[in-house]
């Protein structure tokens, strides 16, 4: 096995093909027959394989050179990215790249393109970090009687998940002041009509209002809303993880994170991250195309450097500015989790749950007692209610809880509180 | 490497195969006993044969459910069953239904060309190749037909099966004839 790297001399070892053993089988099968039955055609049939056994290529390569990297170290879920291999000094012996791809991995086709290079396009299925697969390599000389196989291992790739699409988004009625791109209650010096009032020495002459100051009789001048930008800290709960591979409650959460960091992000807001999972890790919130890469890196890849959940008592207050908006995505099944949000609404945070749920507990199919098939379907109910129960507690407390698919826009489930600012105490 | 690519070759092999089978079993009725279970394992080994070339790798594994203790096993078991010689146990299973047969030297000159075309449509099916890549080999094939033919043009000949010791001779001599030819040939 080997890695990507700069090109380096692999050996070649050399053995019968496949049509060669097909080759030999057959002649030799149809010669014992001749010999055993006494039958002349059948020697006549092993003539056409004997003849194409014996030319011999003397000058196979022993070794070749090979060059092997992929295209992006970064991918993100379904979309397309590429091997390339160059082999050198295989002479005229022929040559077939196979990916072979590991899970989670589809491979596409192979081409070899104009420069010398093949190009080995693949798809990853499924966020993470995710191991390509192996590259193998046949060698097939002039008669395709001998073939040289090499396996190369390909170096992981980070996939990244498919953010889920955001346009409208929640913004509180209070912001901090930061200059961003939400229209404030307070005026400023934005682009959106927040009202009129008298003019004051002072004040610029190109922002009367000439119709109002004509019909008023004195001189009335536009005030504009100030644009500020919002704290937002998003609270990914990947603790637990139930449902279908691919579509479980933590590919949600990942995906729901991503799209809300993305779009809070390009809308040039503060965004920071807590990660509630094995351990909890955070981000301090911070503007900017770096802090998008932070916050991919930590959603994708867990390297296990955070504070134990057993060990951590309540949220990093470093990781909670005053007045941010928190957005918590959450199948809601730890109970951690729950009295860290009743205690962050009692700390003043405004929060809104994204409600990432989608399984329920199997009660199996399988042949069952009636009996049994009743108290399971009974345990299940008691389950829904538990669940029901901790989100009516949670609204009853001040915390919206919206319920998200995984299948529709983000907006969907956000509609109800992006219509209009969300008060909070600030 | 897509779907309509792998298969269209398992197809043409898969066709081939049928065709083998059914001209080495074909008339059932005048074979001696064995014939059945041979054709069994004829059938078997087209199937796997089919079943090898269309497990190509590029496609995806993604299993939706959580990992099973037993999953694992049983791709393994497959993926075992399928590097078995398969094209091979039916080149002589092919062979041994022939063979279950009264002589007919024209019927088995056709089968060992048909056999010959099963080989090489497997290994284009293999590597990927168009069947181009056998234009050296050409020559050798046609030389190669030929000589199948003779064999089987000399078997037809009613002199050389009057006596019991000329059925052994003909086929040292078709033997001798192949290993010449396969010697002289400029290469």
């Amino acid at each position: 096995m080997l890695t990507a790297g700069p090109q380096r001399s692999v050996a070649v070892n050399w053995r019968l093909s496949g049509l060669a053993r097909g080759l030999v089988t057959l002649a030799l099968a149809a010669l014992a027959l001749a010999v055993i039955t006494r039958r002349a055609e059948f020697a006549g049939m092993a003539a056409p394989a004997l003849l194409l056994l014996t030319p011999r290529q003397q000058n196979k390569p022993q070794s070749i050179g090979l060059t092997l990297t992929v295209a992006a170290g970064q991918v993100t879920e379904t979309e397309q990215a590429t091997v390339l291999a160059k082999v050198s000094g295989h002479g005229d012996a022929t040559l077939q790249v196979v990916l072979h791809p590991a899970a989670w991995i589809a491979a596409g086709t192979a081409a070899l393109g104009d420069d010398g290079w093949f190009r080995l396009a693949f798809r990853s299925e499924r966020w993470g970090l995710r191991a390509v697969g192996s590259l193998e390599l046949i060698l097939r000389d002039r008669w395709r009687l001998a073939e040289g196989r090499l396996i190369v291992e390909l170096p992981p790739v980070t996939c990244l998940p498919l953010p889920a699409r955001l346009e409208s988004m929640v913004v509180l009625s209070k912001l901090p002041v930061r200059l961003g791109e939400h229209a404030a209650r307070a005026t400023g010096e934005g682009v959106e009509f927040a009202g009129i009032r008298e003019f004051v020495p002072g004040d610029r002459q190109r922002r009367i209002n000439w119709p109002a100051t004509t019909r008023r009789g004195t001189l009335q001048l536009n005030t504009f809303a100030a644009e500020r930008a919002q704290v937002t800290v998003i609270l990914m709960d990947v603790s637990t993880d139930v449902g279908t591979v691919g579509l479980s409650t933590s590919d949600l959460a990942v995906r729901a994170t991503a799209g809300i960091a993305a779009a809070y992000l390009a809308a040039r807001d503060r965004v920071g991250l807590i990660s509630f999972g094995r351990q909890v890790r955070w981000i301090t919130p911070a503007p900017g195309r770096r802090q998008a890469d932070r916050i991919m890196t930590m959603i994708t890849v867990d390297h296990g450097d955070g504070e134990p959940l057993s060990a951590v008592t309540r949220l990093p207050g470093a990781a909670l500015p005053p007045g941010a908006l928190i957005v918590v995505v959450s199948p809601l099944l730890s109970l951690r989790l729950v009295e860290a949000l009743r205690e962050l609404r009692e700390r003043g945070f405004a929060t809104i749950v994204l409600d990432v749920l989608c399984a329920e507990p199997d009660i199996g199919s399988g042949r069952i007692g009636s009996r049994d098939r009743a108290m399971a379907k009974m345990a299940r109910r008691v389950w829904r209610m538990e669940q029901d129960a901790i989100r009516f507690s949670l609204r009853e407390l001040g915390i919206p809880v919206t319920r998200w698919d995984g299948q529709a826009s983000l907006d969907e489930p956000f509609a109800p509180y992006s219509r209009r600012v969300m008060v909070n105490r600030g | 490497m897509t779907i309509a690519a792998r298969v269209r070759p398992a197809l043409v092999v898969a066709a081939v195969e049928a065709v083998v089978i059914a001209w080495a079993a074909v008339p059932a009725g005048g074979a001696r006993a064995g014939l059945k279970p041979v054709l069994i394992v004829a059938i078997a080994c087209a199937f796997f044969t089919a079943a090898m070339l269309l497990s190509a790798p590029g496609v995806a594994r993604i299993d939706r459910s959580y990992a099973r203790p037993d999953a694992g096993f049983v791709s393994r078991t497959w993926s075992s069953i399928l590097k078995l010689p398969w094209p091979q146990g039916l080149v002589v299973a092919s062979l041994g239904l022939e063979a279950l047969h009264q002589s007919r030297p024209w019927h088995s000159a056709v089968l060992g060309v048909l056999m010959l075309g099963l080989l090489l449509a497997v290994h284009l099916a293999e590597a990927s190749a168009r069947p181009a890549v056998f234009r050296p080999h050409l020559r050798l094939l046609a030389v190669g037909v030929a000589l199948t033919a003779l064999s089987a043009g000399a078997a037809m000949v009613p002199a050389l099966g009057a006596t019991s010791g000329s059925g052994l001779l003909a086929v040292i001599a078709a033997i001798a004839a192949v290993i010449a030819a396969a010697l002289a040939l400029p290469l």
